[in-house]
C-alpha cells in the first residue's frame, strides 16, 4: 500500500460517522434554532454556511490546524496552549462540556485504534489536567499520528461537522436523506475557504464570532425537552 | 512603574493586531501615529484607604483623562465612581490609546463612559484602544462603558485584558451598535474587532470572547451572527460570591420578560455567569442590561444599581 493512500485511509477512518466520538448527540446548536423556530428546510444550510465561517472555522478548525502543526513537531507545550484557549473561548456550557467529552471519546479510541507516541503524550497531558481535551485539538493529535496532512485534516474534520450537523437536521425534521446530500455537496466551496482560512491563522485570532448562536446556545440548556447535548 | 517608557510602540501598539483590521495599516497624510493628541494614555491605581476607595496615582496623557472620582451610591458609600473622558470626540484613525487600571486588595471602583464612544470615518490605517484591568484580592470592580458606535468606514481594534483574582468580583459589559441608527447607518464598518480575556493573577486565560464584524469580508448579517439585529449587548459577571449557576439563573431571570433574543450560560471553570443580547431597539437594550447589571448586584452584595446621572 503507498503512503498516500494509507494516510487517506485514515483520514476516511477518523470522519467516518461510525467513529465512536459521540458526534451524534449533538446538533451543534441547530436544536436551538429549531426549538426558537429560527431555522426551517430552506434556511438550515445557511446556518451551517454561518456557523463553518464564523464558529467552526476560526475556533475549532483554527485549533486543529494549529495541534496537527505542534503535535508533528512535538511541540506539547504549543498543544496545551492552543486546547486551553480553544476551550476558554467556548463560553457555552454545553458547547465545553461537548467538546471535552467527544475529545476523549476520539482520543480513547484513536489510541486504541491508531496508537503511536503522539496520541500517549497528549492523552498525557489530558490525564495531567495540563490540557482540557477538546475534540479539534485531539483530533488534530490523531491526524499527526496518522500522518494525515495539514489540508486533508482541516477538511475531513470540517466536512465530518457538516455530516454530524445535517445528521442533527435530519432527525429534527429540517431536511430528508436526498436534500441532506445535495446539501453536503454544496458547501463544498465553502469548506475549501474556511479550510484555508484555517491553515493561515494565528493563535492569537483564534476564536469565533456567532452572537445570534450563542443566544440559542443560551436558551438550549434551558430548555425542558431536547434530543441533543448542544 | 515609571522606568516604563510610554511613548515606545512597544508601550501603545497592542501585541497582536487581527489581519482584518491590520490589513488596514497606512500612513494617514495628517497626524499619523505617535503625534501629539493620537496617542492616549491614562493609568489608574486606586487602594482602599481608610473607609472608602480612593484615586490613589493617575497618569494621563489627551485625549484620554478623568476628573476626580465620586462617591454617590447610597448603597456603597465607599464606591469610587469614575467617568472616564476623552477630550477628542470620538476616536479617530491612527489613534493608539491604552488604558492600565488597578484595583487594589479590597477596593471597590466603578467605572464608566460619559457618552458613547464613536468610532469614526476612517481612510487610511485604523485605531486601537487596549484596557487592562487588574482586580486584586477581596476587590469590588464595575466596568460598565457606554455604547460603541462604529461610523462608515471605521476599522477599529480593542483588546480588554481584566486580570481577576478568584477572591475579586467583577462585572463588565458592551453594547456594540450597527452604525449611526438614526441616520440608516448599519454595518457600515469596514471592520470592528474585539477582545475579552479573562486571566488570574498568573496570566492563565481562562475566558475568551472574540467579536470579529467584517460587513464587506465573510458578513455580519447572517443567521448566527447579527441575523439582521442592530445592537449586541454583553454583560459579565464574574465572582466568587455566589455559585456560577446562581449568577446564571439571576441574569436569564432579570431579562425573562423582557422579549429581547438573549441567552445566559456558566463561565469556564464556574468562574460567574455571562449574558449576550441582540436586538434593535437602543433604549430596550440599555434597560435590560440595567435590570441585569442591577439584579446581579442584589445578589452578590446586596445592593441595587444607583442611578447614574450622564448628561
Amino acid at each position: 500500500m503507498t503512503t498516500d493512500l494509507d494516510r487517506l485511509l485514515v483520514c476516511l477512518q477518523l470522519t467516518d460517522s461510525a467513529f465512536p466520538s459521540g458526534l451524534y448527540t449533538l446538533s451543534h446548536g441547530l436544536e436551538g434554532f429549531a426549538q426558537a423556530k429560527a431555522v426551517d428546510q430552506d434556511s438550515m444550510p445557511v446556518v451551517l454556511v454561518d456557523l463553518l465561517r464564523h464558529s467552526v472555522g476560526p475556533a475549532d478548525a483554527t485549533a486543529l490546524a494549529l495541534a496537527h502543526r505542534a503535535a508533528g513537531h512535538a511541540d506539547w507545550a504549543t498543544v496545551a496552549e492552543v486546547d486551553r484557549r480553544l476551550f476558554a473561548s467556548k463560553l457555552n456550557r454545553e458547547q465545553r462540556l461537548a467538546a471535552t467529552r467527544t475529545g476523549r471519546q476520539l482520543l480513547d479510541t484513536a489510541r486504541l485504534a491508531l496508537g503511536g507516541e503522539a496520541l500517549d503524550a497528549y492523552a498525557e497531558l489530558v490525564a495531567g489536567r495540563q490540557a482540557p481535551g477538546c475534540h479539534p485539538v485531539a483530533a488534530g493529535v490523531a491526524y499527526a499520528a496518522g500522518r494525515v496532512p495539514a489540508d486533508h485534516a482541516v477538511a475531513g474534520d470540517l466536512f465530518a461537522f457538516a455530516v454530524s450537523f445535517v445528521g442533527a437536521g435530519l432527525r429534527l425534521r429540517l431536511t430528508d436523506h436526498r436534500r441532506a446530500q445535495c446539501i453536503l455537496r454544496e458547501i463544498a466551496p465553502v469548506i475549501a475557504e474556511v479550510t484555508a482560512a484555517a491553515l493561515t491563522r494565528e493563535l492569537a485570532d483564534l476564536g469565533g464570532c456567532v452572537p445570534l448562536a450563542d443566544v440559542m446556545a443560551g436558551r438550549h440548556e434551558r430548555s425542558q425537552a431536547r434530543l441533543f447535548a448542544s | 512603574m515609571t522606568t516604563v517608557d510610554r511613548l515606545a510602540p512597544a508601550h501603545y501598539e497592542p501585541v497582536h493586531v487581527p489581519h482584518e483590521v491590520r490589513r488596514h495599516a497606512g500612513r494617514p497624510e495628517a497626524l499619523p501615529v505617535g503625534r501629539p493628541g493620537k496617542i492616549g494614555l491614562l493609568e489608574l491605581g486606586f487602594d482602599r484607604v481608610g473607609g472608602r476607595t480612593e484615586l490613589v496615582s493617575r497618569y494621563q496623557k489627551s485625549p484620554l483623562q478623568i476628573m476626580r472620582p465620586l462617591y454617590f451610591d447610597p448603597a456603597r458609600p465607599d464606591l469610587a465612581v469614575t467617568f472616564l473622558m476623552s477630550t477628542g470626540g470620538g476616536i479617530v484613525q491612527a489613534d493608539r490609546l491604552r488604558l492600565d487600571v488597578r484595583c487594589g486588595a479590597d477596593s471597590a471602583v466603578h467605572l464608566t463612559t460619559q457618552a458613547a464612544t464613536k468610532v469614526h470615518r476612517m481612510d487610511a490605517d485604523y485605531a486601537t484602544q487596549q484596557v487592562h484591568l487588574t482586580a486584586a484580592d477581596g476587590s469590588f470592580v464595575e466596568y460598565l462603558p457606554e455604547p460603541t458606535i462604529p461610523y462608515r468606514d471605521s476599522r477599529f481594534y480593542q483588546r480588554t485584558v481584566i486580570t481577576a483574582a478568584t477572591s475579586a468580583t467583577v462585572l463588565t459589559g458592551e453594547t456594540v451598535l450597527a452604525g449611526r441608527l438614526a441616520r440608516g447607518e448599519r454595518n457600515a464598518y469596514q471592520v470592528f474587532a474585539a477582545d475579552l480575556e479573562w486571566r488570574r493573577p498568573d496570566d492563565r486565560l481562562f475566558a475568551l470572547d472574540t467579536v470579529r464584524l467584517e460587513p464587506g469580508g465573510s458578513g455580519v448579517t447572517g443567521p448566527a451572527v447579527l441575523a439582521g439585529h442592530d445592537l449586541m449587548s454583553t454583560f459579565y459577571a464574574v465572582s466568587p460570591l455566589a455559585p456560577a449557576a446562581e449568577i446564571a439563573d439571576t441574569l436569564h431571570r432579570a431579562l425573562a420578560d423582557g422579549g429581547l433574543p438573549y441567552g445566559v450560560s456558566v463561565l469556564p471553570e464556574d468562574c460567574g455567569a455571562w449574558l449576550r443580547v441582540l436586538a434593535s431597539d437602543p433604549p430596550a437594550v440599555a434597560e435590560a442590561l440595567h435590570r441585569a447589571w442591577d439584579a446581579v448586584r442584589r445578589l452578590l452584595i446586596g445592593a441595587p444599581a444607583p442611578a447614574l446621572r450622564k448628561c
